[in-house]
């Protein structure tokens, strides 16, 4: 594969096709589990860690599959990573566990993994599969962290944990309805940016 | 095991009474369930006139209707208890399900279908309508089998995948039925139905259950709500964004981006009913 | 093709599904096992040092967990897991029977079976820590949405050392700033008798410390019933680790 081609793929997942401000798939998590920086990178991380896996899995083993049945066949493949990666957590890191379990276990039903398998990963070889897999899961986790930073940072006044600056933070960015509203902005700022460079 | 005590007001308990014997205050022993050997202490006991004797007690401490409270008469080994009915418990759960934390709004679940079919009324209903089916059915197989498979067989670690498992094999079940037996209502429904197995909610409600082990009346609610719940999300918001597609937004916040913040709006609204005492 | 085709397909698809969800159990079974001790581990692990650090334990010094156990369906009694015995009580605080513990315990998980496998009708009920400076008991009161779970450490003299929530759903932003040592160091150095007086009022408290009321929590603005759930759970677990205590280990609780 040349080079050209990956950083193509790379760029998809990271800008235009972006899994979050693009597409608008997988949100929950976005809006959900972004009030803190910390939280966006852990959850970028394990969804990121699925898709790869996943798409690997697939890759490797599309002519086993069955073409009638692959959906079902899919959907267990990403619950096994899922599950592998739920149980991997609450061991390593109990603490973070606490705060995004749930949400963890639901990566299962998330449409942009499932979409990239079928889209992507059952038709191409595994490099490229891999390739795809990362950009996407990249282009998420960079999604959660831009996010998590602007809420952390304007509803609590702290960047990881850290405090920034003496002034009184803007609560509602913290508050469940910031996701909403920082999402909107975010997108609306991406609009604009890609309105500039065409224009 | 003796029927018949209530709670009544904060802090007196009603209860019939069969024996010859007029136990006072000090003979019966009130607790709640869950700490059985720390006594509430009764202060006094107050004998109607008839029968059965009626009695109204009155403790030392303010009762909370949704406890389940345990008064036993040590002499004769009776005992009342007095617990939640499970019309409340189920109203309960039902609406904090579909209100109070409303899946979309608080939970931030089932957001993609969420922006996906929001943008027609008419697909926002179908949606809702075939969600709420769907999830109710898939809720209560996940319940029955959680509860009677996985969990006498200690295999909880697999309930991902088991119930992602029912779900997708409910979806096929459905479509497949709806579009033997009515074409017409398979063209209108189908193409949601298919998208459920990408909704969270649905996956949300079933661990959610296993979590709090919920009975199967409160699983029943749960699934309910959550359902009504999205339903009335979906609606709400299909309303706003016809009106949003009129009105004249900034060009760079057209689309999803005013969805958005409509969005954050309808949450911010929701956090009204978060303080609301069911 | 036939009439074989569509056999044969079948077959295929059958093979192929039954495949995956073998191999699929199987990993996730092994996964399991690999790490769930770990798990067990590290739960245990971080409750032992919150413990610690509530009552500004050293390195050497010993938590010991009891474990609470009761029956409602068969007889009713009490039960108190000591690392030597497992006592059990009427519900009038008599004692009933003494079974001595040989086993050493890893986990919370083997404490339940071994109860289990002698009382299969008894439930976990609750659960306290003794150390050598003072006690720590869990206490869970339900907040704005859904239970708080808290750790609330007692000094030998009955007075409070520390609250610390352990877990909760509150909303952050507004009900999660119970966390927030403000609020929680207002019980710090209450004894029991104070606690039971005390009183929630709105925050945030007065910025002069001489106005501030005395016999009083000042609320997290914002999440009045999140403060009350806290001060509720504090109170009600105090009081019935006294009560407990009284019974379980009668000559180390000092009198109100």
């Amino acid at each position: 594969m040349s080079e050209l081609k990956m950083r193509e793929l790379l760029w998809r997942g990271f800008f235009t096709e972006n899994p979050v401000f693009r597409l608008a798939l997988s949100l929950c998590p976005a809006v959900a589990v972004t009030n803190s920086v910390k939280n966006g990178l852990l959850m970028g991380v394990a969804v990121l860690a699925v898709q790869v896996l996943s798409s690997a899995t697939v890759a490797v083993f599309k002519n086993q599959i069955h073409d009638k049945v692959r959906i079902p066949v899919y959907i267990i493949i990403i619950a096994v990573w899922v599950t592998v990666i739920d149980m991997g957590t609450a061991a390593v890191a109990p603490a973070v566990y606490a705060q995004i379990g749930l949400y963890i276990k639901l990566i299962v039903a998330f449409a942009i993994i499932i979409s990239r398998l079928e889209v992507f990963a059952s038709r191409e070889p595994l490099i490229p599969s891999l390739v795809d897999g990362f950009g996407m899961g990249f282009g998420f986790l960079f999604a959660m962290v831009l996010i998590g930073s602007f809420r952390e940072v304007l509803g609590n006044g702290t960047f990881w944990g850290f405090p920034l600056v003496d002034a009184r933070p803007i609560l509602l960015f913290i508050l469940p309805a910031g996701g909403f509203f920082t999402i909107g902005l975010l997108m609306a700022a991406m609009n604009w940016i890609e309105g500039g460079r065409r224009g | 095991m003796a029927d018949g005590a209530k709670i009544i007001g904060d802090r007196q308990i009603t209860f019939s009474w069969a024996g010859e014997h007029l136990p006072q205050a000090g003979e019966l022993r009130l607790s709640t369930k869950k700490d059985p050997d720390i006594p509430i202490s009764i202060q006094r006991i107050e004998w109607a006139t008839g029968l059965p004797r009626k009695a109204l007690a009155t403790v030392e401490a303010t009762l909370d209707p949704s406890q389940t409270y345990r008064l036993i008469a040590p002499s004769t080994k009776e005992q009342w208890m007095i617990a939640p009915s499970l019309f409340g418990t189920v109203i309960t759960v039902l609406l904090t399900a579909a209100l109070v934390q409303n899946f979309v709004f608080t939970r931030y679940l089932g957001l993609c279908v969420f922006f996906g079919v929001s943008r027609k009324k008419e697909t926002a209903i179908g949606m809702g309508v075939t969600f709420t089916v769907v999830g109710v059915l898939s809720g209560l197989m996940a319940w029955g089998i959680d509860r009677f498979v996985l969990g006498p067989l200690s295999l909880n670690f697999l309930q991902i995948i088991v119930f992602i498992g029912i779900v997708a094999a409910l979806v096929q079940m459905v479509d497949t039925i709806l579009k033997k037996i009515n074409r017409a209502l398979h063209k209108k429904f189908g193409i949601y139905v298919v998208l459920i197995t990408t909704n969270c909610i649905i996956l949300a409600v079933p661990l959610l259950n296993a979590m709090n082990d919920s009975g199967f009346w409160e699983s029943l609610a749960l699934a309910t709500g959550a359902g009504l719940g999205f339903a009335l999300a979906l609606f709400l918001m299909s309303c706003a964004r016809e009106k949003a597609d009129l009105a004249p937004v900034p060009e760079i916040f057209k689309g999803l981006p005013i969805a958005f913040i409509l969005a954050g709006l309808f949450a911010l609204a929701f956090l009204g009913f978060s303080g609301l005492k069911i | 093709m036939g009439r074989r085709g569509p056999l044969k397909e079948m077959l295929k698809i059958t093979l192929c599904l039954a495949t995956t969800c073998l191999v699929a159990g199987a990993i996730v079974g092994g996964v399991y096992f690999f790490t769930e001790p770990a798990r067990r581990a590290s739960q245990v692990a971080g409750e032992g040092e919150r413990v610690r650090s509530l009552l500004g334990l050293k390195a050497e010094e010993t938590v010991i967990e009891v474990r609470r156990y009761g029956d409602l369906k068969g007889e009713d009694f009490i039960g108190y897991l000591f690392p030597e015995s497992f006592d059990l009580y009427d519900l009038e605080g008599l004692p009933l029977q003494k079974i001595p513990v040989k086993e050493i315990f890893q986990s919370a998980e083997e404490k339940d079976r071994f109860v289990k496998n002698r009382f299969p009708e008894a439930e976990f009920a609750g659960r306290f820590f003794i150390t050598p400076k003072g006690y720590v008991t869990e206490s869970v009161q339900y907040g704005f949405k859904s239970p708080i779970r808290i750790f609330v450490a007692l000094t030998p003299d009955f007075e409070i050392g520390g609250v610390e929530v352990i877990s909760h759903e509150e909303d952050p932003g507004l009900g999660d700033e119970i966390t927030k040592p403000e609020f929680k160091n207002q019980f710090l150095g209450l004894n029991a008798k104070e606690l039971q007086a005390i009183k929630v009022v709105k925050g945030p408290p007065p910025k002069n410390s001489k106005e501030r009321l005395p016999k009083t929590i000042y609320g997290v603005t914002g999440a009045t019933i999140s403060s009350k759930a806290i001060t509720e759970g504090v109170q009600k677990g105090v009081s019935q680790l006294r009560y407990r205590l009284k019974i379980a280990l009668p000559k180390e609780v000092p009198d109100e």
